[in-house]
């Protein structure tokens, strides 16, 4: 066995230490920090109290699984994907959701989509976005509320989060995402006609860019970092934007442009902290590239002629389901293989 | 990015040669004892040829080799022979280092077939790690066009500085040492690969290469990645050749050879000196002056590392071999062997032990790193199942157990260690499913053994009969000679040439996979050659017997 470990003796003569998995983790977390501050700075505390709980949740049933397991807890525990799963569905539930709409989430993340199957390493589907998908088709109310920009404390912050906000008032909060707003525009008017309407609060646009913007950097650090590498997303994004054009040239007056694609929803979020999960992404190099432009190609599909706004979760997910088969037809040919006939 | 004159994969990890690059290359002093292990090739052990007691000198065979896959053991002290176990033979020195030395040839005039035999009667092996017998491999010629001698001087893992040191001192006799090898197995081409990271010793060979003849001599310098000194990465690097799989250097025209190899070689032809010494390197920052030296086979590794300032106090453990293919000692009182190509006294700070193992989070970087552009997280997930089926598929005999893998895993996996239990239990396998057959193959020795025994009683008896009557025997009918005759030199070329593809067989197999238990195709190849040699007797008996038989007409013409 090798005796010298990059991540322990260093590499190349710089002696750089290469990450063991926990900083892997941890990297990804701290690349997560520019997006979560420029989303906290415009939806207020929420985001904040969003990732706070779900971290807290899904520590505590990480913890609780692996003892019913009869697992080492701190080892496990001190790897920081349970952290970094609640950091991640945290910030893709709307600011300040209720308690208990996280607590749901992440048992669906934590216990059932990764424990269940295993723990870390062995699960096939994405945790965070199983939690969120199983949110947004079970309670669409609260998962569509997604307040406008505000101030730091929103007036209702505390009664929304504990879940005692009656039920009128929620719809005073409402607010949309632009994606929603676009998808759900009524047929006859233009998509011209539409943004000459105005029909956001002013500045939620831009916000919108501003936080898509802080995604790609966080992005860009991991890439440097190599602790992603440049295959999925190049080819998640790419495989959109060509279909996005495609869909605009069809129809300019009804699709939206690449560029609200673009930046909008949780097109750069999911290209590089979604969709760049290794666990549940292809391993091959040929594998990812597929695996991103499906995940991309699945997005503006369901974008354009599906039900839903988004879809960042429904695509990576579906993608997850043809992992294995991806791994089984990606499998490079080893030096000394013939290249034509026999088994690949 | 790999280009088309290249392997893919590789890392580079650090080279940490300097420590022993330093100091010149020294002689260890002469052991008190040695320890000399009968198993120290690839292949059979060797069997004993001495006795408790015996008196030998430097170079006496002490052991000879068993079967075809072996070689011969010489005595590196000259002493009394202490003690002979099962596994190892012991002697103490006289310290008088007398020599018995085999007698010099000029390896330009000298016959192929003489100087093989010198290579084997000197007990030469692959001295890069593999202990593969070199008179085996200078044989590919009967089987192969060799066109390629590569000298493989790339020497990619971190800390062994062996062949850059013999290099440094012996340019000119390793290149010698070529042209020898090339003239033994045909080759018209000589290349080195040297990685870039040997300045000294390429300087060295820049010097000794226009002096070199007959063949030129083509020196290539490659960047330093590991691990370019894999033989088929090499080949690739070198020659832009593929090795197929399971297949060998010489099926695409090259044999490989590494420096050491070749000095010995000359050594042993040019000076009559079997292998008794090989050059080590000794380092690790538990270790106060690192350094290459010339050692004994049979040394104790404890004493040799204590000659050069062990630090036990801040020693965490000794490694032999490199960093990255090698495996720690779990005790110091072992001796050098041929295969020992470097000792790391290392510290708990320089090799840190692996963290604890955590799970694969299938990041693929295994994949990236690996030079056979296998799929190592894969062939993972199929060890740990046991599902050894889908790691054939996967081609796990593929591996060339660099540890690239391991070397780059974030969660400390030990990759190939999983990989080297597979293939073992794999090769086990095999052998379970044709352990009948291989009952078969025993039984058809012995019938081969009784029958070649029975031939030789035969042939004695005859022999006295035909002394005491001084006539050909009566009982032989008239005319059955000449038919008899025919149908044996039939059977006797038959003989022959299932023994010669015995010899072809085993050959092959030791070399794809050194690890595999060779024992079944001795056996055969034992049987092949009872066979041929019962043959051989026959048929030179009834020569005899026609020879006795024809005069006799003859005779009776003349009488008339």
């Amino acid at each position: 066995m090798s005796m010298m470990q990059a991540s322990q003796t260093g590499s190349g003569n710089t002696a750089a230490k290469r990450p063991s998995t926990a900083n892997i983790m941890r990297w990804v977390i701290i690349a997560t920090l520019p997006g979560i501050v420029t989303m906290s700075y415009f939806f207020g505390l929420g985001v904040l109290s969003n990732m706070l709980l779900a971290a807290a949740f899904g520590m505590a049933f990480e913890a609780a699984i692996l003892r019913l397991r009869k697992r080492p807890i701190c080892v496990t525990l001190n790897d920081s994907s349970a952290l970094l799963t609640g950091i991640l569905l945290g910030v893709s539930l709307p600011p300040a959701s209720p308690w208990w709409l996280i607590g749901v989430g992440m048992v669906a993340a934590i216990i059932v989509a990764k424990q269940l199957y295993g723990g870390l390493g062995h699960n096939p589907f994405n945790p965070a976005m199983v939690g969120y998908a199983l949110l947004l088709v079970s309670f669409p109310t609260y998962m569509t509320l997604w307040a406008p920009p505000q101030g730091a404390v929103p007036s209702d912050l505390w009664a929304q989060i504990s879940g005692s906000l009656p039920t009128a008032q929620l719809d005073s909060l409402s607010g949309a995402t632009p994606l929603d707003a676009f998808k759900h525009k009524s047929e006859a008017m233009l998509a011209s006609e539409f943004w000459a309407a105005q029909p956001l609060p002013s500045g939620t646009l831009a916000a919108w860019r501003l936080i898509a913007i802080a995604w790609l950097a966080g992005g860009l650090l991991l890439l440097v970092k190599r602790i992603i590498s440049w295959h999925i997303p190049v080819a998640m994004l790419s495989s959109m934007m060509l279909l996005a054009t495609l869909f605009y040239l069809n129809n300019p007056s009804h699709a939206g442009s690449p560029l609200l694609h673009l930046v909008t929803g949780a097109t750069l979020f999911g290209a590089f902290f979604i969709a760049t999960d290794p666990v549940s992404a292809a391993t091959s190099r040929r594998g990812k590239l597929i695996y991103g432009a499906g995940i991309g190609a699945l997005i503006m599909i369901i974008r354009s002629v599906g039900g839903y706004p988004d879809a960042v979760a429904f695509a990576v997910l579906l993608m997850n389901l043809c992992v294995p088969l991806l791994d089984l037809y990606s499998v490079p040919r080893p030096t000394g293989h013939a290249a034509r006939g026999g088994r690949r | 990015m790999p280009t088309a004159f290249d392997f893919p994969g590789g890392i580079y990890p650090p080279e940490r040669k300097r420590r022993s690059q330093q100091s010149a290359l020294l002689e260890a002093p002469l052991p008190r004892q040695v320890i000399l292990p009968l198993h120290q090739h690839s292949g059979q052990p060797s069997t004993p040829c001495v006795n408790e007691g015996d008196v030998v000198k430097v170079g006496s065979i002490i052991a000879r080799q068993e079967g075809m896959i072996s070689s011969h053991l010489h005595a590196s002290i000259s002493g009394v022979v202490a003690k002979i176990s099962a596994t190892q033979i012991t002697i103490d020195s006289d310290g008088r280092d007398d020599w018995q030395r085999l007698p010099a040839m000029n390896w330009q005039l000298s016959e192929p077939p003489a100087l093989l035999e010198r290579l084997n009667d000197s007990g030469i092996v692959g001295l890069g790690g593999a202990g593969f017998p070199t008179h085996i491999k200078a044989r590919v010629m009967e089987q192969h066009s060799i066109h390629t001698l590569v000298i493989n001087a790339a020497e990619c893992e971190p800390y062994i500085t062996a062949d850059d040191l013999t290099l440094r001192h012996y340019a000119g006799d390793v290149l010698e040492g070529a042209q020898l090898i090339a003239k033994l197995c045909g080759a018209r081409h000589i290349v080195i690969g040297i990685e870039d990271n040997k300045p000294e010793a390429i300087e060295a060979l820049r010097e000794a290469l226009p002096l070199s003849q007959p063949l030129i001599v083509q020196l290539n310098v490659i960047p330093t990645r590991y691990p370019s000194g894999g033989e088929r990465q090499l080949i690739r690097k070198l020659l832009n050749l593929n090795v197929p799989s399971g297949g060998l250097p010489a099926d695409v025209g090259v044999v490989c050879h590494n420096p050491g190899t070749l000095l010995a070689c000359l050594q042993a032809v040019r000076d009559g000196q079997p292998l008794i010494s090989r050059v080590v390197t000794l380092t690790g920052d538990a270790i106060t002056c690192p350094g290459n030296r010339w050692v004994r086979l049979g040394t104790s590794i404890q004493e040799l590392l204590e000659q050069v300032g062990l630090n036990r106090a801040q020693l965490s453990h000794v490694i032999q071999g490199g960093p990255m293919m090698g495996s720690p000692l779990l005790t110091l009182a072992t001796p050098v062997t041929k295969l020992t190509n470097c000792l790391i006294a290392a510290t708990f700070d320089e090799l840190p032990q692996a963290p604890a193992e955590l799970p694969c989070i299938r990041c693929g970087e295994c994949e990236s790193v690996c030079p056979v552009a296998l799929l190592p997280q894969q062939l993972h997930w199929y060890a740990r199942a046991k599902d050894d089926a889908r790691m054939e598929r996967y081609h796990l005999f593929d591996c060339i157990e660099c540890g690239a893998c391991s070397y780059v895993c974030p969660s400390h996996i030990p990759l190939v260690d999983d990989y080297r239990d597979a293939k073992n239990r794999l090769r086990h396998q095999r052998i379970e499913t044709l352990k009948a057959e291989h009952a078969k193959h025993r039984f058809e020795f012995r019938q081969a053994r009784i029958a070649r025994e029975e031939a030789e009683k035969q042939a004695r008896r005859e022999a006295r009969q035909s002394q005491n009557r001084r006539t050909p025997p009566a009982t032989a009918p008239a005319n059955s000679g000449e038919v008899d005759l025919r149908g044996l030199r039939i059977a006797h070329a038959a003989a022959k040439a299932s023994v010669k593809k015995a010899e072809k067989t085993l050959a092959r197999v030791a070399q794809e996979d050194p690890k595999q238990s060779l024992e079944d195709l001795e056996i055969q190849l034992a049987t092949a050659q009872e066979n041929f040699r019962a043959a051989d007797l026959q048929l030179a008996q009834a020569r005899k017997q026609q020879a006795a038989e024809a005069p006799a007409p003859a005779q009776n013409k003349e009488s008339l």
